[in-house]
């Protein structure tokens, strides 16, 4: 089966406390990849080891049959791998529109150009646009991002994140701190860009997780601990005994 | 777009107010309308080869995020290059003879003034721009500056050092020696600053002027989009280095002589000072600062001696009321009137908004937490 990242022995290690220890991993292409796990776990640093905003201290990163380990951010980003964090990451002085804009104008061809206006670009104002509908805050384009409510400023980063439709979406924790009307609305939103595309999801919502994830992994300590459908998941006793039992 | 849409985005197009203001500078610089004065041409033309400078400057510092301390460099060359071009000269360099006898072109002479700071800029941001930023950088940016610095101080053969160089000749167009009057240089100098400035414009407002401003206020969140982010900080470093060297260009035609201090720390501070008067995230603010810079300087040093000291207050009073500057001001009057924008003013929590620590660089990026939680 195609995969979209394979991992090979991926550590990384920071001042002695090793976070992320020998993962070997396949992610096949499609579906809602959910990664678990208690607190520590690595989930989060897993992320950035993929997305490149941290380098390896061992191991090797492919994506699609393609070794990107030494490829940093913003040349992953280019490739089609688009990321959402855990803490609210946006253009918080600009608009919402000129948010979305930078997201649609950094994979038009455009993008460095000194001399054409704006709105000579093409189709970026109607780019722009659909992304605003799509994540719901066309209404709001005006507004500055940091005005903006909590809630909706999780869902522009989502915006941010599909603005350059690519194949991956890595979202960390993107319901944290969601009211529940709030979160069901992401959900919808979610489901509805998945797809065609791969998205790969940390959270803790663990009713969100068993409702939306093709495939979950869990992680403990670094490492991987099981990896299976949300039923399969559910049944396992190591899985139990490690993290869900806790919220049972 | 409407109609009346369309006529307000007119009414207020920086391009619209910075040509305005450059038609009355020379009718209202340094006057004394209680004296019966009028204004200075002198003053005003100083004022506009500045507001070009100071410009530049912002280009990295207002748009960037990123604080040059040592912008007058660029400056320092233009003008240097510029009156070696013109009055020639004849050195040995490691046993080499290098000459070149007195001309008068403009044109060459602009053409080598961007040269020569265009390739130290970019020399400069290749060393530079990836390996620093916030505080860093302003040092890093102010210790080259020291190094042009002392060159044009200390090369007598070639700058003529302390003194410098002096009876520089004005251009003169089609053998006519139009520019020797001060009025007429004026103008020359009004149309190369506005040329210039409608390019600047462009640039500000073109794609890569926005993803200046995505760099700005996120670096982090610009790299996952997709922009090499440092890349785009060397190309703005190089380019906000052309508009000083322009303003160099015409200062040294303008004094018909130069010094080391065009080059001096003196001057690198003074562009962040007018940035910072007149509002540094706006197109007008450096060159509406450099204007009232001079205003200042003018009309305070006939009274004292001590001037500098008492721009000094002003300037310190200006970051804590205002530290949006006076565009900030005029757009908290369009937004809130006059009353409530007074009120503004003084009231806490308007001025935490504005922090001035907002506006200067991060002394690093934030890193997002790093461990898993």
């Amino acid at each position: 089966m195609a995969y979209i990242f394979k991992t090979e022995k991926l550590t990384r290690r920071f001042s002695g406390f090793t976070a992320v220890n020998a993962v070997s991993l396949e992610i096949p292409e499609g579906g809602v990849r959910t990664i678990i796990g208690p607190n520590g776990a690595g989930k989060t640093t897993f992320f950035n080891l993929l997305s490149g905003l941290l380098p390896p201290s061992e191991g090797r990163i492919w994506f699609r049959e393609r070794e990107i380990t030494a490829l940093l951010a913003y040349q992953r980003a280019r490739l089609g791998i688009a990321r959402s964090f855990q803490i609210t990451n946006i253009f918080g002085r600009l608009t919402v529109y000129e948010n979305v804009r930078l997201a649609v104008q950094a994979v038009h061809d455009g993008r460095a150009n000194f001399f054409l206006p704006e709105r000579r670009l093409g189709n970026l104002a109607d780019k722009t646009d659909r992304v605003l509908r799509d994540v719901g805050l066309y209404e709001a384009r005006e507004a500055r991002a940091e005005n903006l409510s909590h809630g909706d400023q999780r869902r522009l980063e989502i915006g941010l994140v599909i603005a350059s439709d690519p194949p991956v979406l890595l979202l960390d924790e993107p319901l944290a701190g969601m009211s529940p009307a709030e979160t069901h609305e992401t959900v919808d939103l979610i489901q509805r860009i998945a797809p065609g595309r791969t998205i790969l999801l940390v959270e803790h919502d663990i009713d969100v997780v068993m409702a939306i994830s093709t495939t979950i992994t869990v992680f403990q300590t670094g490492q991987v601990l099981a990896t299976g459908t949300p039923q399969e998941i559910r049944a396992n006793e190591a899985v139990q005994r490690a993290y869900l039992g806790e919220l049972a | 777009m409407s109609r009346q849409s369309r006529a307000a985005a007119l009414f207020t197009h920086p391009l619209l107010w910075t040509a305005l203001l450059i038609a009355v500078l020379p009718f209202v610089a340094g006057a004394n309308p209680f004296a019966g004065q009028g204004g200075f041409v002198d003053i005003a033309t100083t004022m506009i080869i500045f507001g070009l400078f100071a410009s530049g400057f912002n280009l990295l510092f207002g748009h960037v995020g990123e604080l040059s301390f040592g912008h007058a460099m660029f400056f320092t060359l233009g003008a240097y290059v510029t009156a070696l071009y013109t009055k020639g000269f004849n050195v040995q360099v490691l046993g080499l003879t290098l000459q070149h006898g007195a001309a008068g072109n403009m044109v060459i002479a602009l053409v080598l003034s961007l040269i020569f700071a265009l390739l130290w800029a970019w020399l400069l941001a290749r060393i530079i721009v990836p390996r620093s930023s916030g505080i860093y950088f302003s040092m890093i940016t102010l210790a080259f500056a020291q190094v042009i610095f002392f060159i044009t101080y200390r090369w007598n053969e070639l700058t003529g050092g302390e003194d410098g160089m002096q009876s520089i000749a004005r251009p003169q167009i089609f053998g006519i020696e139009w520019m020797n009057s001060s009025a007429h240089f004026y103008w020359f100098a009004a149309a190369v600053v506005f040329v210039t400035l409608c390019v600047l414009y462009w640039i500000i407002n073109s794609p890569f002027g926005s993803v200046l401003h995505a760099i700005r206020e996120n670096k982090q969140r610009a790299r996952f989009l997709g922009y090499d982010v440092d890349k785009f900080r060397v190309n703005a470093f190089v380019l906000s280095a052309a508009f000083p060297a322009v303003a160099g260009w015409l200062w040294t035609y303008f004094q018909q002589a130069i010094n080391p201090d065009a080059g001096s720390i003196e001057y690198s501070g003074n562009v962040v000072m007018m940035s910072l008067l007149g509002g540094s995230q706006t197109f007008l603010g450096p060159i509406l600062g450099a204007a009232l810079y001079h205003e200042l300087q003018n009309g305070v040093s006939q009274a004292t001696k001590y001037w500098e000291a008492w721009i000094g207050v002003v300037f310190v009073v200006f970051v804590l009321i205002g530290p949006r500057g006076i565009m900030g001001l005029i757009d908290d009057v369009r937004h809130y009137g006059i009353a409530n924008a007074v009120r503004r003013l003084f009231s806490r929590r308007a001025r935490v908004q504005t922090d001035l620590v907002e506006e200067l660089p991060p002394l690093d990026e934030p890193v997002a937490s790093e461990v898993s939680r």
